[in-house]
C-alpha cells in the first residue's frame, strides 16, 4: 500500500455546493486498489516508513465502503508478517524497525481479516509475544506507553496498546489502573487532553485519550460537556472540522472530533450534515480519493478518516465504523463481546 | 502525513518521459543510499563515515525513523569509543560504562554514583560533547524546514538525556539552557507548534529538576506566557501554559488569600481587556470559561465520578477556599462585565460577527446557571420571583444561540434541558 499523493486532487471538480454530492464509492476502490502500483514514484519509496499504516488505512476503508475483498488476503497477511520482528514487534514495512505504530496497525489488519491464528501457525509465540511486546512498553512508574526501546511517551502509543491488547484479549499484560490514572494526568481546563501531562489539548490526542478510556470502561473520568463544548466548536463555517482554536479545518479531524464526541454521547452537538458535505467536497470524483481539504492532493490517510467520518455520520451505503476502535463495527463486534 | 496541508502540483500521470526517467533515476539513487546505510547498520559498522551517510539519508528523508535509531546506534558506540580511549590514557578505579543503560529507563541513577567534580566521572566528556553538540547543530536546520516531525524532537531530547548522563551537571546545565533560545526561536517562527510548547515545558522541567541544580522557573515562564499573549491574543498554547503554570506559582509564592484573590482579579481584566479587543477569539472566551471554572468548585454536571479521579483539572486552582457568598458575589461581577459587552454589540448591526454575539450568549447562560447552583446552595429557599425572571432571560438567550449558531442546534437544545431541570 502506497502513501503517495495524488493523482488526483480534492474538490476539483466539485466546487458547486447548490450540486448534490455524492460518495464515488467505485473511484475509492479502484483508487485505494492502485495504490500499491505506483512504485515509479518517489514518494512511493519516501514514505515507506508509513506502509503498514497505509495498509490499515486501505483495508479499513475498503471494508468501510462494503468492498471488504479488495484487497487480496493471502497477500495482505503475507505482508503484515513480513513486518514482523523476533521480539513480538513490528516494523512498518520490512526490514524497518519495530515499533508501537505499527504493531498496532498489524493487529488491527489481522484482527480485521480474521487472521490473528496466523501469528501463531507461522510464527513461534503466537498473539501472545506480540502482547508481551507492547506490554514491554509500558512505564510502569507512570502507566505511560514508550513507542519503542528508544523512550519516546505519547498518549497515541498507550491508546495504541489498549486497542492492539483489548483486540488480542491480553489486557491482563499491563497495569490498566496506572495507564488509566496516566490519561487521567493529561486532562486539561477546557476538558481536553494532550500528548502529555501539561501539553495543549489538541483532538488528535483527544481521540486517543478518550478511546483508551472507553476501552478501560473508564469513561466516568470524562468531563462530557466541557469537552462536549470544546470539541463542538472545532466545526467551522465550512462545516469542517479544525484540531485545534484557531486552526484550519482538516478532513482527518472529522474522524478524531466526530469520534471523541460520539464516544462522550455528543455527536449531535455538530451539524453533520454540513461535516459530511464537507467531506464530500473533498473527494476527487474522477480519480478517486480524499484529500485534507478542497484543492489539496489526495491520499491514503485522509481518504480513511474522511470515509470513516461519513460512516460516523450515518452516511447511506457505508458499513458502521466503532468509533473507539476506527474498524468495521462488524469486525470489533466479532471479536469483542460487549461492542 | 504525505499531503497535509499542502497542495501539491504536477501528478505524476502528466509528466513527460524525461520527467519519469528522471524520477526512476532518483528512487535509484535513494534506494542506493538505504541500501548502503542499511548494510552498515547489518555490519555494525558503527563509525563516523556511517554517521556522515545517516546524515545525509536523514536530510533526505527525517520522516524515516529506522534511520533515527540507526543514528541513536551509532552515537552509542562513538561515546563509548571515546571513553574507552580516555580510559587507557588514564586508567580508573570505578567502573562507570554510562551507556550500557537500557534506553527505556533514561532518567535516573546514572549520574548521582559519585561527586559531580571527580574528575573521572565522566570520561572524555570534551570529546562527548562535542559529538553531542555536532549532532544538535546537526538537527537546527532539519528542525527549521520540517518543525512538525516527531523523530527529530524525539532525536533532539535523546542528546540532551545523553548529555545528562555522560557530561558534569554545569555543562549539562548550559546545553538545556541553550534549548530555551532556540525553542523561543522555533516558537516566533509557529507560535502554536504544539512540538515547541511540548518541549519547552521539557527543557523548563530539566532545567528545573534537582539533578541539574536547579530551580523553579515558573515565574519566568508565566511572563514568558504574558509576553507571548500580547504578541497574539488569539495564542491557544500560551493561554493553556497559563492555566498550568497559576497553581504552582501561588504556591510558590506562598501567596495569601487576599493576595490570590487580587490574581484572580488581575487575571479577569486580562481576559475582559482582550475580549473588548477581540470578542469573536474563541481562546479568549475558552480561558474566560477556566477562570469562570473557579468561581465554581462544582465541575459540570456530568462528571460524576471524578473523586477517584487522579484528574489535574480540579477547579479551585486559584482560591481553593471561596465561600457559596464570595462566588454569588464574584459571579455576578463577571456576568455584568459580560452584559456590559453586550450593550456594546448593536444587534441590529449587520456588521457584528454572529460569532462575537454567540460567545457573549453562550458566557452568560453558562455564568447564569452557575450562579443558581451557588445561590441554591446559599439559600435554600431562593425568592420564587427572583429565580422565574433569571429563567426567561436564560430562555432568551438560549433563543438567540440557537438563531446565531444553528450548527449547534443539539447542544443548544441539551443547555435548554438542564435550564429546564435547574430551574424546575
Amino acid at each position: 500500500m502506497s502513501l503517495v499523493s495524488g493523482p488526483g486532487r480534492g474538490g476539483t471538480h466539485a466546487h458547486d455546493l447548490h450540486q448534490k454530492l455524492d460518495l464515488f464509492t467505485d473511484k475509492h476502490v479502484t483508487y485505494i486498489k492502485s495504490l500499491d502500483t505506483r512504485r515509479n514514484e518517489l514518494e512511493y519509496w519516501l514514505t515507506e516508513h508509513l506502509r503498514l499504516n497505509g495498509v490499515y488505512w486501505g483495508l479499513t476503508a475498503l471494508h468501510l465502503l462494503g468492498h471488504p475483498e479488495a484487497l487480496p488476503r493471502d497477500e495482505t497477511i503475507d505482508f503484515v508478517l513480513s513486518c514482523l520482528h523476533e521480539n513480538g514487534g513490528f516494523g512498518a514495512a520490512p526490514g524497518h524497525d519495530p515499533h508501537m505504530l505499527y504493531t498496532v496497525s498489524a493487529v488491527q489488519i489481522l484482527v480485521t481479516l480474521d487472521a490473528i491464528d496466523e501469528l501463531s501457525t507461522r510464527n513461534k509465540g503466537g498473539k501472545e509475544k506480540v502482547g508481551q511486546f507492547i506490554a514491554s512498553l509500558q512505564d510502569v512508574r507512570t502507566g505511560s506507553f514508550c513507542g519503542d526501546e528508544w523512550g519516546e511517551t505519547d498518549t497515541r502509543f498507550l491508546y495504541g496498546a489498549l486497542n492492539a491488547l483489548s483486540l488480542l484479549h491480553l489486557t491482563h499484560l499491563i497495569d490498566m489502573e496506572k495507564a488509566v490514572s496516566h490519561v487521567a494526568s493529561c486532562a486539561n481546563f477546557d476538558g481536553g487532553y494532550g500528548i502529555s501531562a501539561g501539553a495543549e489539548s489538541h483532538a488528535g490526542q483527544i481521540f486517543t485519550c478518550v478511546g483508551a478510556l472507553a476501552i478501560a470502561n473508564r469513561l466516568d473520568l470524562v468531563d462530557r460537556n466541557k469537552l462536549g463544548i470544546w470539541l463542538s466548536e472545532r466545526q467551522l463555517p465550512n462545516g469542517g472540522l479544525n484540531g485545534r482554536p484557531e486552526k484550519l479545518e482538516d478532513v482527518c479531524y472529522s474522524w478524531w472530533v466526530a469520534s471523541s464526541l460520539a464516544m462522550i454521547d455528543r455527536l449531535h452537538w455538530i451539524d453533520s450534515e454540513k461535516l459530511a458535505k464537507f467531506i464530500l467536497t473533498c473527494q476527487d470524483p474522477s480519480m478517486g480519493g480524499l484529500a485534507d481539504r478542497p484543492g489539496d492532493m489526495v491520499d491514503v490517510f485522509h481518504t480513511h478518516f474522511g470515509i470513516a467520518g461519513l460512516s460516523l455520520l450515518q452516511y447511506p451505503g457505508l458499513e458502521e465504523v466503532d468509533p473507539v476502535y476506527c474498524m468495521p463495527r462488524k469486525v470489533t463486534r466479532r471479536v469483542l463481546e460487549h461492542r | 502525513m504525505a499531503s497535509h496541508g499542502v497542495p501539491r502540483t504536477s501528478a505524476p500521470t502528466e509528466r513527460t518521459p524525461q520527467a519519469q526517467a528522471a524520477e526512476l533515476q532518483k528512487i535509484q539513487e535513494y534506494k542506493d543510499l538505504v541500501e548502503l546505510v542499511n548494510t552498515k547498520i547489518r555490519q555494525r559498522e558503527y563509525t563516523a563515515d556511517t554517521l556522515a551517510l545517516i546524515s545525509k539519508l536523514l536530510k533526505r528523508n527525517p520522516e524515516y525513523y529506522s534511520i533515527w535509531n540507526h543514528r541513536r546506534l551509532v552515537l552509542q558506540q562513538l561515546f563509548s569509543d571515546a571513553q574507552q580511549a580516555a580510559q587507557i590514557k588514564q586508567p580508573i578505579t570505578s567502573s562507570n560504562d554510562t551507556t550500557s543503560h537500557p534506553e527505556s529507563t533514561p532518567d535516573n541513577a546514572t549520574t548521582d554514583a559519585a561527586p559531580a567534580t571527580h574528575p573521572t566521572q565522566y570520561p572524555a566528556s570534551e570529546q562527548i560533547e562535542l559529538l553531542l553538540i555536532s549532532d544538535l547543530h546537526f538537527l537546527v536546520p532539519l528542525l527549521r524546514e520540517f518543525p512538525k516531525c516527531y523523530w527529530i524532537w524525539n532525536h533532539r531530547q535523546w542528546l540532551l538525556q545523553q548529555a545528562t548522563h555522560l557530561l558534569p551537571v554545569p555543562r549539562v546545565r548550559r546545553l538545556w539552557q541553550e534549548e530555551l533560545g532556540l525553542v523561543a526561536k522555533m516558537l516566533s517562527m509557529d507560535s502554536r507548534n504544539f512540538h515547541g510548547w511540548g518541549y519547552r515545558r521539557r527543557v523548563v522541567a530539566e532545567l528545573e529538576s534537582p539533578e541539574l541544580q536547579g530551580t523553579s522557573m515558573a515565574e519566568d515562564e508565566f511572563s514568558y506566557t504574558t509576553k507571548m499573549i500580547k504578541t497574539s491574543l488569539s495564542n491557544f498554547s500560551a493561554w493553556h501554559y497559563r492555566s498550568k503554570l497559576i497553581p504552582r506559582l501561588l504556591n510558590e509564592r506562598g501567596a495569601s488569600r487576599e493576595e490570590r484573590r487580587k490574581f484572580l482579579d488581575s487575571e479577569f481584566n486580562l481576559i475582559q481587556n482582550a475580549l473588548w479587543t477581540d470578542s469573536a477569539d474563541q481562546s479568549l472566551w475558552f480561558y474566560h470559561a477556566f477562570l469562570m471554572s473557579e468561581l465554581s468548585t462544582t465541575p459540570s454536571t456530568s462528571s460524576s465520578s471524578s473523586s477517584s479521579s487522579p484528574s489535574t483539572s480540579s477547579s479551585s486552582a486559584i482560591i481553593p477556599d471561596l465561600s457559596p457568598t464570595e462566588r454569588v458575589a464574584l459571579l455576578s461581577r463577571e456576568l455584568d462585565n459580560i452584559k456590559e459587552m453586550l450593550e456594546d454589540e448593536d444587534e441590529d448591526d449587520t456588521d457584528t460577527a454572529p460569532a462575537e454575539r454567540k460567545y457573549i450568549y453562550h458566557a452568560l447562560v453558562q455564568s447564569t446557571l452557575e450562579k443558581q447552583k451557588w445561590i441554591r446552595a446559599v439559600e435554600a429557599h431562593a425568592e420564587p420571583k427572583a429565580i422565574a425572571d433569571d429563567k426567561d432571560e436564560v430562555q432568551s438567550w438560549i433563543s438567540k444561540l440557537r438563531a446565531l449558531d444553528p450548527f449547534r442546534m443539539g447542544r443548544w437544545d441539551d443547555v435548554a434541558r438542564q435550564v429546564d431541570d435547574l430551574y424546575a
